[in-house]
């Protein structure tokens, strides 16, 4: 135990200081400090726990997502530091910038865990893009083909969908 | 199948499920895999085939994540879509969504909006996105402008001023059909007219800048240093005006002025202001600024890397004015360097502060072309104090001189040039569809002789809110209304609605 906290310190001064985590199917990743604290929750984690070089368990992310999530913020590692919840209000438009784009190219179920995992790691610049790009895929779609991508069963009654669409009748786009 | 293979089956399954990694099923996978026969990898490939991914992400994200996806989903979808599935019509039509999207929209932040009163709201933006006014206003008491100098009309909240002899400045209520006239004292010649929803300010030639009061007619002035501004706004019972000459406060500062307190301010800004966009709630200023940082890319050759930044300045204190945020506006049309950004000054008859347009050129390639450059246009929303960005291509074929206004959040108006005749289209960037003619919005104008794209025949002025569009030109002032409010005898109900 001791010998590794030296170790820690050691490599504090030179190479970046990597730190391991341990994901719900308890594979063992390394990622770099800097890296890693894209992540409010684990930045507040570090800052709480004093360095004790043992695995950081997460619990509600495996390793293929977590993968994911450690490309998205190396590739993102020096984007600046978001200026607080003002800033949120001013992209509301749902441009992706091409690296992003290229990334989100998975499949729904990939697109999901990846969200889940941003809202629950505190990354808040891939929350977001993970949104927009669901908005993106709802966007200019019919209710039949929306449930045709997502695969959604119509659980309303015929006449439970025939008052909705009548109630709404003024948004549809004629 | 008997017996004895059903229980090593179970076996296997059984051991399989045991596995305590990730890894380790994997490889077992693997190895499994590696053992099949072409027959038995065709019945693989055809179960993955049915294996298909797909995943109700909205309905089944977190509320606090769906409302982050549903709030870039337009006030249309999130009603159209409330029939895909019980889920998402408990989703869509759940206060959180409205209360998101109604702040989204109107900047009112912490109030709660009642499902009627969203309805009603999104009814009237869906009218103004798609050009459907409840009424059109034929009044009589609209002169056309004397001459063409339609920096002289304004229109807010409900109020269309112009200027009259050149002295007077008429405001006109088109709810109420009253009429006010202001002038100075010395009946100054006056030129460029602004009102805002409670005051109207106009520039004398002699280089002040005089304000009334709408409700108790009171009046105000300051001296300008110079009649050339980049830029001139008001909003609520605040003034501001860009100057690009050399003063104590820089080279590029703004004029900020306050009627409550009559006390007129200098502030610095960052060069090549284009855009101010003044709130009348907070005491902050957004300005728009388009930087020139050239870089050397690839073989040494020098790109244009021209960028759009907004600074948001603090007028709290009253020292020094602080910059409370920056950040770079993504330009719509330019998917890599070297486009030429220019600022078009003059072009448009709706320039001089309302809105800030550019002009930009794709990279000059190899041959000689006549590359058609991009129009871009900024525009700034007071009640969400937001800048947005409007691209026009060149097959949008918008009419020169161009005729815009920003009518609502990231919705533009402009007269399209449709083979010669001029017609009404609507931009809104955020929409799938983002460019699409005004339906039912049909300014009654002669097709032109000839398609050329500049034309300096005729001129037309567009201006607007939420509440009405206007459109002038020499010969009359059409009014369309989208509210529902109460008007006047003389609105004709549109056919369409």
């Amino acid at each position: 135990m001791s010998e590794q906290t030296e170790q820690n310190a050691q490599v504090e001064q030179s190479a970046p200081q990597i730190l391991t985590f341990c994901t719900n199917d308890n594979a063992i990743l390394e990622v770099e400090r800097d890296v890693a604290e894209r992540s409010v929750l684990i930045r507040h984690l570090l800052e709480d726990l004093p360095a004790s070089g043992q695995a950081i368990p997460l619990q509600m992310v495996n390793e293929a997502v977590m993968k994911k999530v450690i490309e998205w913020c190396r590739h993102h590692q020096k984007d600046p530091p978001s200026t607080g919840d003002d800033d949120d209000s001013r992209r509301k438009t749902t441009d992706i910038e091409e690296w992003d784009q290229k990334f989100m190219q998975v499949d729904q179920e990939m697109l999901f865990e990846i969200i889940l995992a941003a809202n629950f790691l505190d990354i808040k610049g891939l929350l977001d893009v993970g949104c927009k790009t669901v908005a993106n895929m709802i966007k200019g779609k019919s209710p039949e083909e929306i449930r045709k991508t997502f695969n959604i069963q119509n659980d309303f009654t015929p006449e439970e969908e025939d008052q909705i669409r009548r109630e709404n009748e003024w948004a549809e786009d004629r | 199948m008997d017996l004895s293979d059903s229980s090593t089956i179970q076996q296997i399954i059984s051991l399989f499920s045991l596995l305590p990694s990730t890894s380790a099923r994997l490889a077992a996978c693997h190895q499994i895999l590696d053992q099949l026969s072409p027959h038995e990898w065709r019945d693989a490939q055809v179960r993955i085939n049915q294996r298909s991914f797909q995943r109700d992400i909205l309905g089944e994200s977190p509320p606090e994540v769906a409302v982050q996806i549903a709030q870039h989903l337009g006030l249309a979808e999130l009603h159209v879509l409330q029939r895909v599935s019980r889920k998402w019509h408990r989703l869509l039509s759940s206060d959180l969504v409205r209360g998101t999207a109604y702040q989204q929209y109107t900047g009112c932040v912490g109030i709660h909006v009642a499902a009627d009163q969203f309805i009603h709201y999104a009814k009237q933006r869906l009218r103004l996105e798609r050009g459907l006014p409840v009424c059109k206003i034929l009044d009589r008491d609209l002169p056309p402008p004397h001459d063409s100098n339609f920096d002289c009309l304004d229109y807010a909240n409900g109020n269309y001023a112009w200027l009259e002899n050149n002295t007077h400045i008429v405001v006109h209520d088109l709810r109420k059909r009253k009429v006010r006239r202001f002038c100075t004292e010395n009946r100054d010649s006056l030129r460029d007219v602004r009102l805002s929803e409670s005051m109207v300010v106009a520039i004398s030639v002699r280089a002040y800048c005089h304000a009334w009061n709408l409700e108790t007619g009171d009046h105000a002035s300051f001296r300008i240093p110079a009649l050339h501004f980049r830029a001139f706004v008001a909003r609520g019972m605040k003034v501001a005006l860009g100057f690009t000459y050399p003063s104590i406060a820089g080279d590029e500062y703004i004029i900020y002025w306050d009627m409550d307190s009559r006390v007129a301010r200098n502030i610095g800004v960052a060069p090549n202001l284009v855009l101010i966009g003044l709130q009348s709630a907070t005491n902050s200023l957004s300005t728009l600024h388009l930087e020139r940082n050239n870089i050397v890319q690839g073989r040494g050759q020098l790109c244009h890397n021209e960028r759009l930044r907004v600074v948001k300045h603090s007028l709290e204190n009253h020292g020094p004015v602080d910059s409370l945020l920056s950040y770079i506006l993504q330009l719509p049309v330019l998917a890599e360097f070297d486009w030429r950004v220019l600022t078009l000054h003059n072009i448009s008859n709706d320039a001089s502060g309302r809105l800030a347009v550019f002009s930009c050129e794709p990279p000059v390639s190899g041959v000689a072309s006549t590359n058609p450059s991009y129009v871009v246009v900024a525009t700034y929303n007071h009640k969400t104090d937001e800048m947005c960005l409007h691209g026009l291509s060149p097959k949008d074929t918008p009419y020169h001189p161009l005729c815009m206004a920003a009518v609502d959040r990231g919705l533009l108006y402009y007269v399209k040039n449709d083979r010669g005749k001029p017609v009404i289209w609507i931009s809104e960037p955020a929409s799938p569809i983002s460019h699409r003619p005004a339906a039912a919005m049909d300014p009654g104008l002669p097709r032109e002789a000839t398609t050329r794209v500049y034309s300096y025949a005729t001129r037309f002025a567009l201006r607007g809110d939420r509440e009405f569009v206007l459109m002038i030109n020499e010969n009359d002032v059409k009014v369309w209304g989208f509210g529902d409010t109460a008007i006047s005898e003389t609105a004709v109900p549109t056919a369409t609605t």
